[in-house]
């Protein structure tokens, strides 16, 4: 890098030789730490690797939803009343209603699908070979919009296709028009996988990369331009990826591709590419993704306990698996039930699905979301509503019981009641309209701007974004240095403590710990010494806020 | 299951996307038109006619939302059906994705064709005649009595206009929940409130747009 002057990295062990291992924080200090679990993310950035791929989800008809479903059916056939039975079959078939009962839920979805696949099988060979006529006519329109100025311009490219190359989303352009394109893709896959039974990952050419991931019979690739590595893009399309299985569950998607190699995956997925796109400008945006952990509405502690324990109590009803409110893409609130954690990147589809959603603003909604870290085999019904009349904040309902819309409708009606009479939901609104905190609150000079995450909780925090970093260039510039500390601490082989690198307009400092991930922004000419006392100073500062910047206690029905 | 919220009458709509469903519920709940995105999933709106509470259920037309379906058919006593006039692709789903899902509904479900967008109808060029939409809805209809009925369950409307749009649901209202002329006079025009707006607590939070 020709900005860099000067970079030092070291293990903490090695660090302490001015600075002293007692600026160093002592771990039962650390800032918005929790052993009370409410999101749990065992995997790490440094875990995500192609080798995993492979064996990660295994549809299997033991997921969560099923056995919870299961539960359920046992409950109720357990019950002496035959009315509380009419959806299970005869109790002379008790072990399979276990199967059966457990399908109501995903199942009626997935064949319906799968019905439409058969039909459109026909279709499909019809359209192909009127293609196969056209052959010249497709390539040269291909040819003369990829290479339009618009679509050369766009600094990130992501594209899904099929194994067979047929085009299923793009982010930039109609995807109808980069047929060539993505059969180059597809061969260039396919070649390396046939010819040397390998994977390819990447190439970088010039100032671009370009990386690959196959997954289920779909190829992502994503192109940039930007500060991504191919680990962080990797991570992206790992998030697309999630946001399929999300809309489609993965046992909806194999069984698709096990019928039809050639299913136009764009049927089931039309009207979804608004989830797709609103996800890759999220992930421009929002360092949450980045980090796989999610922020916090910043809220005294005692009104947050009010909100979780007013949801606790007024949503005491069985097979509601998750209830949370969020507001402007942060978290306000989680409830969960027992034994069963929301994963942080299932969170940021469920922020997605909201953030990408007009329509839930109009009336309470009643819509499947499938959350492939908590079960990729099926779907869970999310009751969503907006407690405020703005349509600020919105509570969300997540059932295994897709007739519990009703129900769910009059929790929603007592929850909104109490929180408007205890001034919860207005004390919301207030903290909203306040920008969270400003960099000077923390009072060290020179920090221009940090992310903390607490491992333990995946949540961080950050200051508002200030000057210099207020213009769409200066922020985006701002988000490379992260990706570049990002990547520098965790992908250069071996995972770095702390990394110090200054460069020509700024200084970063980061530092990783079991408990903590911190990444530091401060002027051009501050020195490593200062450096390190700055963020002691931070951590402090972040400590004694923490009960309003984090949710440290975990809530359960 | 609920009992304060428990709607005498189950109506929803059906229809392919982008025909102008969230459109029309809008239109009459709240007299606005404002443009709208795609629905997710199906959306619940509580109405009041007259003493009675009806239950509106808004579904999205995407077809990865079909497995909704069956939750919002189940109880259903009737069923707009909903068409763009202007194509007549949307005119054949009604018969082809719809028939088999509205099985799930009251048997004695009344299903009402609606063709949408009348306001950019070029009524010299049409795709579907007024005579091929009230075929399909006699056929659909089949098990009902049509005497019973001021009009054939066939409209033909426009939100941007508000051509019609009252006339469709008085007419599933007045079918399902008969009132009486005085019934009528009493409740007057605001007989089609949002029940929401009726508790102090909470004034107006559904806003359509
Ligand atoms: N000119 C005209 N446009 C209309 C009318 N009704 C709806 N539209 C437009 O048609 C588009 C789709 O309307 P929606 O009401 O969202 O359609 P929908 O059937 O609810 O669509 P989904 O929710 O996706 O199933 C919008 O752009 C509306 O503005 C109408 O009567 N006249
Ligand atoms: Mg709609």
């Amino acid at each position: 890098m020709a900005t860099e002057i000067r970079e030092a990295e070291q293990n903490a062990s090695v660090s302490d030789s001015d600075s002293g291992q007692s600026d160093f924080i002592e771990t039962n200090e650390i800032p918005g730490k929790s052993s009370n679990t409410l999101l749990v993310a065992n995997d790490s950035f440094e875990d995500l690797s192609y080798a995993e791929l492979n064996n990660t989800i295994v549809a299997s008809p033991m997921g969560t939803i099923n056995s919870l479903v299961k539960k359920k059916a046992k409950r109720s056939l357990s019950l002496p009343e035959r009315e509380h039975v009419e959806d299970t079959v005869s109790e002379s078939e008790v072990d399979d209603s276990e199967v059966e009962t457990s399908e109501i839920c995903d199942d009626s979805q997935v064949d319906m699908i799968e019905a439409r696949v058969t039909e459109l099988s026909l279709q499909e060979t019809t359209s192909q070979t009127a293609d196969a006529q056209i052959p010249h006519l497709m390539t040269n329109t291909d040819t003369d919009y990829v290479n339009s100025p618009e679509w050369k311009r766009q600094k990130k490219h992501i594209f899904i296709l099929s194994e067979s190359g047929k085009p299923i989303y793009s982010r930039h352009g109609n995807e109808d028009k980069l047929v060539t394109i993505m059969g180059v893709m597809q061969a260039l896959v396919s070649f390396v996988a046939d010819s040397n039974k390998d994977t390819l990952r990447s190439i970088v050419a010039g100032d671009h990369k370009f990386v690959f991931m196959t997954r289920d019979h779909l190829t992502f690739v994503g192109v940039t331009r930007g500060k991504e590595s191919t680990q962080q893009m990797f991570l992206q399309l790992t998030y697309m990826y999630n946001q399929v299985i999300s809309i489609l569950t993965h046992s909806t998607l194999t069984r698709i591709f096990k019928q039809h190699r050639n299913y136009d995956l764009r049927r089931p997925l039309s009207g979804a590419e608004k989830f797709f796109d609103n996800l890759l400008n999220l992930m421009d945006v929002e360092p949450g993704l980045l980090l796989t952990s999610v922020r916090c509405l910043p809220l005294d502690s005692n009104v947050r306990d009010i909100v979780s324990q007013t949801i606790a109590q007024h949503a005491k009803v069985k097979d509601l698996v998750f209830a949370l409110i969020i507001a402007q893409n942060q978290l306000v609130a989680v409830v969960r039930m027992k034994k069963y954690y929301l994963h942080p990147m299932d969170l940021h589809l469920i922020l997605n699905l909201i953030n990408a959603s007009e329509s839930f603003k109009a009336a309470e909604s009643w819509t499947p979301i499938c959350l492939p870290k908590f079960d990729a085999a099926g779907f869970l019904q999310a009751h969503v509503s907006y407690l405020d009349e703005e349509c600020q904040t919105c509570l969300l309902l997540l059932s295994v019981d897709i007739e519990a819309f009703y129900t769910l409708s009059e929790c929603k009606a007592k929850i909104q009641e109490r929180l408007i009479k205890y001034n919860a939901l207005a004390a919301i609104n207030n903290s909203l309209k306040r920008n969270s905190y400003s960099i000077q609150q923390c009072s060290i000079s020179d920090l221009r701007h940090f992310l903390y995450k607490s491992r333990s909780t995946a949540q961080y925090t950050s200051p508002e974004l200030e000057a210099p970093y207020n213009t769409k260039e200066e922020k985006e510039r701002l988000f490379g240095l992260y990706y570049y500390l990002h990547d520098r601490i965790h992908t250069s082989g071996r995972t770095l403590k702390i990394l110090f690198h200054v460069g020509a307009y700024e200084t970063l400092l980061g530092w990783v710990t079991t408990g903590f991930e911190l990444y530091a922004v401060f002027g051009p000419l501050v020195t490593k010494m200062s450096a390190i006392h700055a963020v002691n100073k931070l951590l402090r500062w972040i400590k004694k806020e923490e009960d309003r910047l984090f949710i440290l206690s975990s809530v359960t029905f | 299951m609920s009992t304060k919220k428990k709607a005498d009458l189950k109506v929803i709509i059906l229809g392919d996307y982008n025909v102008g469903k969230t459109s029309l519920i809008c239109r009459y709940i709240d007299g606005t038109f404002r443009p709208k995105d795609p629905t997710v999933g199906a959306a619940f709106f509580l109405k009041q006619w007259g003493p009675h509470n009806v239950a509106v259920w808004d579904t999205a037309g995407d077809e990865r939302y079909s497995g909704l379906s069956h939750f919002y058919c189940r109880g259903a006593g009737a069923a707009i059906l909903a068409f763009d006039l202007n194509s007549s692709q949307t005119f054949e789903s009604l018969w082809a994705r719809f028939g088999s899902i509205l099985e799930a509904a009251n048997e004695d479900c009344l299903k009402v064709v609606v063709g949408t967008k009348m306001d950019l109808l070029d009524q010299s060029n049409r795709d579907i005649t007024p005579e091929e939409g009230k075929k399909l809805a006699r056929e659909l209809n089949e098990h009902l009595d049509f005497k019973k009925m001021p009009h054939e369950p066939y409209f033909e409307t426009s939100s941007l206009t508000n051509q019609n749009v009252d006339e469709v649901f008085q007419f599933i209202f007045q079918y399902c929940l008969p009132l009486s002329a005085e019934q009528k006079k009493k409740y007057g025009k605001g007989s089609v409130i949002d029940l929401i707006e009726n508790s102090d607590e909470h004034k107006s939070t559904r806003r359509c747009c």
